[in-house]
């Protein structure tokens, strides 16, 4: 029983890896819930990674995650086929962020704060992945944790990072490079 | 405790997240949503035709720029024409020249012209070599001789300096050249700046530019001359023709400035329109000896003024 639990973990954490099949996408319009099963596994942690690094809050994050695949199921059928679901799906995700913080005029400073007292992080089993993940949220410029995070959790390439964020690819990469170093430095002693 | 590395860091990371994601795939399922349509704010930025027909187009809009690149680069050096150089004898030849004096074009401006210029290649030929290639070919045919020696070379450029050095260089080596060849030379040389309308007259004389624009100035500066006779010698005519008539040429050409003043210009529009509204400007034309016989009975010598002008000119017909 514990190695299936095991295997499934490790399945279910390689899926999260890979980068989604757009004919999920198509499926989904054709209201197949195995499709949308296999697309929030695939997806939700680079869709929940990328509202945490943009919200800075573990619950605001898991309520765009949740809306953000509410949203797919109603627009799936507007998607157009590039070959770039991922990019389609996080670019939700990010509108809805931009509307709550509109709503909620909640600032990156105040969710910096917050971060380190988020109950959410409780979630986290293990000690090490913990102190990673808030290190990187708190000792990072948002646009590096944001790039490290999306990079680490989404499969997506600089390049395509760099689409999604609107940014150059050198700055990413420049970006991702002094992020990571700050990390580490941060990171010394700790791990 | 072990390295922290670029690799550790990621996937510490990704477990975290992993763990803080709930699985909520089923009960998302089931929730009511709403059929979005294509103004849904949410999707904003998400169909962005536009910048993926750029992004699809960027690399072949890249490539296109460095080909206009290349190509711009190779035509301002290769193919752009830099200066024309005109060479009349009797036979007159424009040469197009780009900025590394290579021949880009050579043509002939009347038949005598297409003689010299049968059966020869000057395409990317040196300026020097062709020049040379053309003189031979001139002696070959008969159009230069030791009497018959008189060389007109004209360089229109934009560069002032360029134009300069062309003549001088051109001219020495002409003459030069022609010297060797029939053992002895006489170059005249100017500037000129063929626009359009000397373009037109040229074609009407079957002429070059250069040698219309120096008929220009004789004619401008000596009324009694006519034009059409003027057209139709060849250099050295023009020039034997005139000695001691206080005429020379070589007072009309050879001027030290790369770009005189040509008084003519304001009138030479005038000039074309007439030429092109006639409808056969040829037909009543003279031998142009004609006019010209008594132009060595100019006893005194004294120039233009005593010199036995045209049977058509307007005092005449009064």
């Amino acid at each position: 029983m514990l190695a299936f639990a095991a295997i499934s973990d490790e399945s279910r954490a390689a899926r999260r890896a890979s980068l989604p099949d757009e004919d999920l996408l198509l499926r989904i319009t054709r209201e197949d819930k195995d499709a949308f099963c296999t697309l929030y596994e695939q997806t939700s942690g680079a869709v929940y990674a990328y509202a945490l690094s943009l919200l800075r809050h573990s619950q605001d994050a898991e309520d765009v995650m949740q809306e953000t695949f509410l949203k797919i199921r109603g627009a799936a059928h507007l998607y157009t086929p590039q070959g770039k679901p991922m990019a389609w799906i996080l670019t939700i995700t990010r509108n809805l962020c931009m509307m709550r913080f509109r709503q909620q005029r909640r600032t990156a400073a105040v969710s910096v704060e917050a971060a380190a007292e988020d109950p959410g992080f409780d979630r986290i089993t293990d000690l090490e992945d913990r102190i990673v993940l808030k290190a990187a949220l708190e000792s990072l410029t948002p646009e590096e944790s944001r790039i490290i995070i999306l990079h680490a959790v989404s499969g997506l390439k600089h390049r395509q990072i760099g689409e999604l964020l609107d940014l150059p690819l050198s700055t990413v990469l420049s970006k991702y490079s002094r992020g990571l170093k700050k990390l580490r430095k941060e990171l010394e002693g700790k791990l | 405790m072990s390295t922290v590395t670029n690799d550790r860091v990621e996937r510490h990371l990704k477990n975290a997240v992993n763990d803080m994601v709930p699985n909520r795939a089923e009960a998302l399922w089931h929730q009511p949503v709403e059929r979005a349509d294509e103004t849904a704010w949410y999707l904003d930025g998400t169909a962005s035709r536009r910048r993926t027909a750029i992004k699809v187009l960027r690399p072949a809009l890249a490539a296109a720029a460095v080909f206009v690149l290349v190509f711009l680069a190779y035509f301002l050096v290769n193919l752009r024409i830099q200066a024309t150089v005109y060479l009349d004898v009797n036979p007159s030849v424009t040469l197009s020249v780009n900025s590394r004096e290579r021949v880009i074009r050579a043509e002939a401006n009347n038949p005598d012209g297409r003689i010299v210029l049968e059966d020869m290649n000057l395409k990317n030929t040196d300026l020097d070599v062709a020049v040379n290639a053309l003189l031979g070919s001139m002696v070959k045919h008969g159009y230069l001789t030791e009497t018959q020696n008189v060389v007109l070379l004209s360089v229109d450029c934009d560069s002032e300096k360029k134009s300069q050095t062309l003549r001088i260089e051109l001219s020495r080596q002409i003459d030069q050249s022609v010297d060797a060849m029939v053992g002895s030379a006489r170059v005249l040389d100017q500037s000129v700046d063929a626009d359009e309308a000397l373009v037109t007259l040229a074609d009407h004389y079957g002429i070059s530019p250069g040698k219309a624009a120096l008929i220009l100035r004789m004619q401008r500066e000596n009324p009694a001359l006519d034009l059409d006779k003027l057209a139709a010698m060849p250099l050295y005519e023009l020039a034997s023709r005139f000695s001691g008539t206080g005429v020379d040429p070589e007072d009309y050409a050879n001027l030290p400035d790369a770009f005189p003043e040509d008084p003519y210009l304001d009138e030479l529009e005038d000039l074309v329109d007439d030429l092109e509204d006639a409808q056969e400007p040829h037909d009543e034309e003279d031998d142009p000896d004609d006019d010209l016989d008594d132009s060595g009975d100019d006893e005194d010598g004294d120039g233009p003024e005593d010199w036995d002008p045209d049977d058509d000119e307007p005092e005449d017909d009064n």
